[in-house]
């Protein structure tokens, strides 16, 4: 046994004078002792068991029943001591027993809430383990009767065993006799360090390698939008119930197949996650509870790996299930040690791989002694656990407890609901699928689907009907202003009336088409009002667009007529068998001005638009009259439309959207200002829309940034009442700015495939409105339609669930033009309609909010899988066109032989006039993505690489290479000296002298070396390693060697210079330089200054043996200097934590030190702890020490060794020798090369020294530290810094990452951030005080 | 997300009151307006078919219309 030894800490009181037969702890309790170590008690909650006893029970048979469940369960009876160096181990004392507290008499009883609030206050208080027992009682004597509360720690009991717990304890005080236990308590750890050894443990691992693999993606709900950033530390719990039928339901149905009720709770969660997360090959978690009456901690959490489809009914899933757990039972592994086998990768942040927990819980038996009064801790190591328990009343008590932050309450609420639909329907009948539970009711269907509201009467006349009533009514009224031109209605109807005459001698009729190739002008719009009046179909024809797809257009849409003008007649392809009208030469005097007789049928064609698919030529959409007029008029009212309407239209006419705007306000009897130019710059639209008096504008969204961004900077938006924009996802950057900028009423953001008719879908809000998302949601229906956000098997999905959006009702397109099977495959029968109709299928990815509008998502093909992460990639795509510069960004995730992996890249196109700065561009991203979304490469592009049918040529986008550098050659011998060096240790050439360190591939391990050779030829320079990361060029590196000022030599990293906040001061950790803080410095932004200190061990002052004060005395000294008297923050990670500790408290008063922030500071491991004796198998001592000989003479390293070895005393020499017995490899003998193996177990051992001999004392100051799961997971000794400051903080707690990672973690710089800006806060308002 | 409706299963063709064809899976009970004409097959094989039988887009009341209007007048062709 070790010899406890004095711990020279700040608590004094775990100084241990003896030795008790200690044991060491579970990975599982190793794990909670670190929660409980950094202050937190949420993660595993304690266990709390209250009872009330019947009146007939007395305090001594209560206090007799306690001292015999003492004596039997050695969890009782605990006692915690920590070794040399942190190691903490278990004993249990034959002779103690909890402590026990009696509050109130029988002549005093305490009264009504005073019984409670004394439980409550009795298991709301912390335990000290060090120093006291885990476990506690006490007993109430209340007017009724006895009210006992245990309260247990949970490093000693879980929920299974606080349930033998009270079995024991009724039975105890009913005088039964007490079935014997296995007193293994104590011997678990032991069993456990032997079990993780074998062979057995190992297949074991290989299995789970194997069923999770590296792509897993653990099943959930769906979580809220950007939820890493509000991930904390709060659960909420959701509540609810499965009333007494369904249970006895789901009872008699497990009867019949032979299953276990619970099985089927278990797989109707499973059947939720499926339906609402979307995957059906879901990996969730069940917990595991131990079946033994001793009290121990042994429950497990299992992984479930399912493979499900749709079609599989509840009992197939529990199948499924139980094939599962039969295979994770026997292969069962400590969860802590599966996780670091799981989550292995360094070089990443990975994701949880059990988000999901089902927990049953066997209700406890009913006592006629006692009744419970306390809800049982649930753990909250997952994101969402569901806890069942059969309740009192015959039903089920169901628990959703969940991260607060992640989920949506709306969403958990609705869930329980699901959960209960599910389980009645699926047992139901044993042929239920899963695709045959509905979780939505029809009633919530209608509300969702259901369209703005609308009490107008639709007339049926067609569009052109409506327009020339008005031309009649008032025929000089303004229609158009284009220009210096300016049409009326009546010169618009007059000519129109004209042309169709015409156009109905030339055969025009219903359903024959006519193109306008005439470029967006007034003439275009009386050629499609024309075309309307004859009958005809129209064909709108960019003349500007490519010959090749207008040559299609022309073809396929049957054309019969084609207007257009003389100057355009080249763009006509030869060979058409159609009739060409040019309009500047067509004498139509002799037409006559009155509309021409023509009975429209609402089924006949209105027009055909062409638009692009995803592959193939352009389609040629049909939509007819009917639902055409019905549509603008529904629009009308929804828009507000009148006959003072005056709108600016500035979309396209190749775009439905763009006639939609004009025939509008013309339709009311209003008018439109039609941009004589295809594009107006930013100040020309706002001065049209001031000169005319515009009070409506119509803008595709990807004008609208810099629109807004013009008026907000000049200031010149003319106030409007309505801006509508739609045509792309709308940011909610920009969609804030343009709120605020363009002094408009209302904003209207449209959404709609041309298949469904212009604008079917509306978002209409008063400026301001804020929404959570990455595009602004895009409303509801408009007019005769429905949406519907449904799943592949047409289900609708519940609020918050993705689905793919179908627009169904009487405003979709008759289909595609010839091509009748793409009709019937994309318009298909409508299952919600009484009366049957069409849905269009949009291949958009789509949910509905908590108000029934919908939110855009992405595309259906448009979703990637990464690493386990599903990845919209259009969020990336808007994240690029937050940047001013971009005007394109296109993201693809490359697999291919020139990246050689899966990997992101991304491809943008600059604004006109704009320079893409990628490395800034960059460095936003990262602030704004998870890091599991940030591009590997963003590749700079002239333009868009586009196929003939002007689609994006996916195959034509170039591999991401390394930026073509321009390489400047060295001006001066030392340049040209230190270009060599370069040369040689970065293996790079050719090398430019203006090239960052860094980016060609330069590390801290490359710099040393750099240096290493420049001193051997230059031995008197007195450059370090921080003037290299300073200057990281050889032109900037070269210059301060050069200069006279004794700049040269320093130890500290300028990581910004500028910025009006506090300085922040990074500590490194050992064997890491301060680079890489430079991630978390981008983060932090422009406004926040920091500065590093060159790692000791990379240090050119390196000695032998140095203590922690001659380590910080050059810090210290720089901080005073440059920061005497004014507010700073300290960050510290790892043993850099313990640098920033002791700085401050060197420095105490001299700065105004605001804030030590602490990263997963660890205390030194067991091994190299003063008085810690090490223990050798006999011979192994000796063995250990001739090796070590045998080593040494060889080492290159040999001088360095002696030095190091020869400060150490006998009982240290053993503690090495302990140390390389328990190294897995053989000694290395690679150094001494800074990269070697050899010179970095050098520097362990010398820092071991430096540690194993430094105390920390008390110092009062603000600090705020954080723990990496995996640190938790490994038992790793982290200190807790409220045992030295009372101004510390229990740590938070990082997921996904691990020690070494943890510093570019995206989620601790936001939090980080959050804290720092908080002191910023803080000490803004003491400076607002003073003033 | 993977579309479930293109998993092997049987499909029919459904034609609606206006002779609107489409293809509708035998797993789900049939719209309101719809019926089944007489072809089953994989959703790929009721697709082709219904691009060698449905010549005429219009939907049923406008051929009539039309029709009515003007017996004479040529079909469109499409």
């Amino acid at each position: 046994m070790n010899k406890p030894f004095t711990q020279p800490h700040a608590d004094q009181s775990i100084t241990l004078t003896s030795a008790p037969d200690s044991h060491p702890l579970t990975l599982a309790q190793k794990r909670i002792w670190s929660l409980h170590q950094i202050g937190n008690n949420t993660v595993f909650p304690p266990q709390i068991l209250t009872l009330r006893w019947s009146p007939k029970v007395r305090l001594d048979q209560l206090q007799a029943a306690l001292a015999t469940l003492a004596a039997r369960h050695d969890a009782l009876r605990v006692r915690f001591h920590r070794f040399a160096g942190g190691r903490i181990e278990v004993s249990a004392p034959a002779d103690v027993q909890p402590p026990m507290e009696i509050l109130g008499s029988e002549s005093n009883p305490l009264r009504g809430h005073e019984v409670e609030d004394a439980a409550a206050a009795f298991a709301a208080r912390a335990f000290d383990l060090l120093n006291g027992s885990p476990s506690r009682f006490q007993l109430v004597m209340a007017e009724n009767g006895l009210v006992s509360t245990l309260v247990l720690h949970p490093i000693v009991c879980d929920c299974a065993a606080a349930a033998a717990l009270r079995e024991d304890l009724i039975a105890c005080v009913a005088g039964q006799e007490l079935p014997l236990v296995a007193g293994d308590f104590l011997a678990r750890g032991a069993a456990e360090e032997r079990y993780l050894e074998t062979a057995e443990l190992a297949a074991s691992l290989q299995y789970w390698r194997q069923t999770i693999g590296e792509e897993y993606s653990a099943a959930t709900l769906p979580t809220r939008f950007n939820a890493t950033s509000y991930a904390g530390a709060a659960r909420r719990h959701r509540r609810f119930a499965i009333d007494e039928a369904l249970w006895g339901a789901t009872k008699d149905f497990a009867r019949r197949h032979a299953l276990g009720p619970d099985q089927i709770l278990m797989a109707a969660f499973a059947i939720l996650l499926a339906r609402c997360g979307g995957n059906y090959s879901p990996l969730l978690g069940t917990l595991l509870a131990g079946k033994t009456r001793s009290i121990v901690r042994t429950e497990q959490i299992l992984p479930l790996r399912l493979q499900l489809s749709s079609r599989m009914t509840i009992l197939e899933v529990c199948t499924a299930l139980r094939s599962a757990l039969a295979d994770a039972i026997r292969n069962i592994v400590p969860f802590e040690r599966l996780i670091q086998e799981i989550q292995a990768h360094e070089e990443r942040e990975q994701d949880a791989f059990v988000k999901s927990l089902f927990e049953f819980r066997p209700r406890p038996a009913p006592s006629a002694l006692a009744t419970d009064d306390a809800a049982p801790a649930v753990r909250s190591d997952v994101e969402l656990a569901l806890v069942a328990t059969p309740g009192s009343g015959g039903g089920i008590e169901a628990l959703f407890d969940y991260a607060d932050g992640i989920y949506q309450p709306e969403l958990i609420e609705r869930a329980a609901q699901h959960f209960e639909r599910i389980l009645a329907q699926a047992i139901a009948a044993d042929t239920v699928r899963i695709k045959d539970i509905a979780l939505v009711s029809n009633d919530e269907i209608a509300v969702l689907s259901a369209p703005y509201a609308d009490d107008g009467v639709n007339d049926d006349r067609p569009v052109h009907d409506h327009i020339s009533a008005h031309a009649r009514q008032d025929p000089e009224r303004t229609a158009i202003i284009h220009g210096d031109e300016i049409w009326t209605h009546g010169r618009l109807e007059q000519s129109a009336n004209r042309l169709a005459h015409h156009l109905l001698r030339l055969g025009i009729g219903a359903d024959v088409s006519v193109a306008i190739a005439v470029k967006r002008s007034p003439e275009a719009i009386m050629g499609i009002l024309a075309t309307l009046k004859a009958g005809g179909a129209y064909i709108p024809v960019e003349p500007d667009h490519p010959t090749s797809r207008n040559h299609h257009i022309l073809r396929d849409g049957g054309v019969k007529v084609i207007l257009t003008n003389s100057w355009l007649l080249d763009r006509i392809p030869d060979g058409l068998d159609a009739i060409i009208l040019e309009l500047d030469r067509l004498d139509l005097s002799g037409e006559p001005i009155t509309p021409p007789d023509v009975a429209i049928h609402k089924d006949q064609l209105a027009y055909i638009m062409y638009t692009s698919g995803s592959t193939g030529l352009p389609k040629g959409v049909a939509v007819e009259h009917g639902p055409l007029t019905h549509h603008i008029q529904n629009t009308s009212r929804v828009y507000g439309m009148s006959e003072i309407s005056r709108e600016l239209p500035f979309l396209p006419f190749s775009s439905d959207g763009g006639h939609e705007r004009w025939m509008n306000p013309l339709m009311e009897g209003g008018s439109i200002i039609l941009p004589d130019q295809p594009l107006w710059t930013p100040e020309e639209t706002l001065t049209a829309m001031r000169k005319h008096g515009a009070n409506n504008a119509s803008i595709p969204t990807t004008y609208l940034q810099q629109l807004a961004e013009w008026a907000d900077a000049t200031d010149s938006a003319p106030p409007m009442r309505l801006y509508s924009f739609g045509g792309e996802g709308l940011a909610q950057q920009t969609f804030d700015l343009l709120s605020t900028a363009l002094k408009s009423e209302w904003l209207i953001n449209g959404y709609g495939p041309t298949e469904t008719i212009m604008t079917p879908m509306v978002w209409k809000v008063r400026a301001g409105e804020k929404f959570e998302g990455t595009y602004a949601p895009i409303g509801r229906a408009v007019g005769n339609r429905r949406v519907y956000v449904l799943d592949p098997d047409l289900n609708p999905c519940p609020i918050g669930v993705t689905g793919e959006l179908y627009i169904g009702g009487e405003g979709v397109a008759r289909g595609y033009i010839g091509k009748a099977d793409i009709t019937a495959d994309r318009f298909i029968p409508d299952p919600f309609s009484n009366e049957g109709g069409r849905l269009y299928r949009s291949g958009d990815l789509t949910r509905w909010r908590e108000d029934g509008t919908v939110e855009f998502v992405g595309r259906v093909d448009h979703q990637v899988k990464l690493r386990g992460y599903r990845i919209e990639l259009g969020e990336i795509e808007a994240a690029l066109l937050q940047d001013r510069s971009v005007g394109e960004a296109l993201v693809v995730l490359r697999d291919d032989e020139a990246t050689q992996q899966k990997m992101l890249v991304a491809y943008v196109v600059a604004k006109q006039g704009a320079d893409i700065d990628i490395p800034a561009l960059s460095a936003a991203l990262e602030r704004a993505l998870p890091a599991y979304m940030v591009p590997s490469a963003i590749m700079p592009l002239a333009a868009m690489p586009i196929n003939p049918n002007s689609k994006l040529d996916r195959f034509a986008l170039p591999a991401p290479a390394p930026v073509q550098r321009q390489i400047v050659m060295p001006a001066t011998a030392l340049e040209e000296e230190i270009l060599d060096i370069w040369r040689e240790i970065l293996n790079v050439d050719p090398i430019s002298v203006e090239d960052n360190f860094f980016a060609i591939g330069g590390n801290s391990l490359g710099a040393i070396r750099i240096l290493s050779a420049l001193r051997r030829q230059k031995p008197q320079t007195p450059a370090t390693i921080a003037d290299l990361f300073n200057n990281p060029t050889i032109r900037s590196f070269a210059a301060v060697l050069e200069r006279e000022d004794g700049k040269a030599g320093s130890e500290v990293i300028v990581l910004r210079a500028s910025g009006t906040r506090p300085m922040l001061y990074c500590f490194p950790g050992l064997l890491v330089s301060t680079r890489e803080y430079v991630r978390l410095v981008d983060y932090l932004g422009p406004d926040q200054p920091a500065t590093g200190f060159i790692c000791y061990s990379l240090s050119e002052k390196k000695e032998i043996g140095a203590s922690v004060d001659e380590i910080i005395e050059s810090y210290v000294d720089y901080i005073r200097r440059t920061s005497a008297g004014q507010p700073c923050y300290f960050l510290g990670w790892s043993w850099g934590g313990l640098l920033a500790y002791e700085a401050a408290r060197r420095l105490g008063n001299d700065i105004d030190l605001r804030l030590i922030t602490m990263v997963d500071v660890c205390d030194l491991g067991t091994e190299f702890a003063i008085g810690a004796k090490p223990r050798f198998k006999p011979g192994e001592r000796d063995h250990l020490h001739a090796t070590v000989q045998q080593w040494l003479a060889r080492t290159a390293m040999r001088a360095e060794w002696d030095r190091l070895l020869g400060v150490m005393d006998a009982d240290t020499y053993d503690q090495f020798l302990r140390f390389v017995g328990d190294e897995k490899d053989e000694l290395p003998t690679d150094g001494p090369d800074i990269s070697s193996r050899e010179h970095t177990f050098w520097i362990l051992i010398d820092n071991a020294l430096i540690f194993r001999r430094h105390e920390l004392k008390p110092h009062d100051v603000p600090i705020h530290s954080w723990a990496a799961d995996d640190s938790l997971n490994r038992g790793l000794n982290l200190i807790d810094w409220r045992r030295y400051s009372p101004r510390a903080n229990p740590a938070e707690i990082i997921s996904g990452t691990n020690h070494l990672h943890v510093i570019g973690s995206q989620a601790f710089h936001s939090r980080l951030s959050h804290r720092l800006e908080e002191a910023f806060q803080n000490l803004s308002k003491e400076h607002g005080k003073v003033r | 997300m993977p579309n479930a409706e293109t998993l092997p299963e049987i499909w029919s063709i459904v034609r609606d009151q206006e002779h609107r064809y489409s293809v509708w899976s035998n797993d789900k009970p049939l719209p309101v307006g719809w019926t089944f004409v007489e072809f089953s097959g994989s959703r790929d094989e009721c697709l082709a078919e219904i691009k060698r039988i449905w010549v005429d887009p219009r939907p049923l009341g406008l051929r009539q219309a039309m029709a009515e209007a003007a017996p004479s007048a040529p079909q469109i062709e499409r």
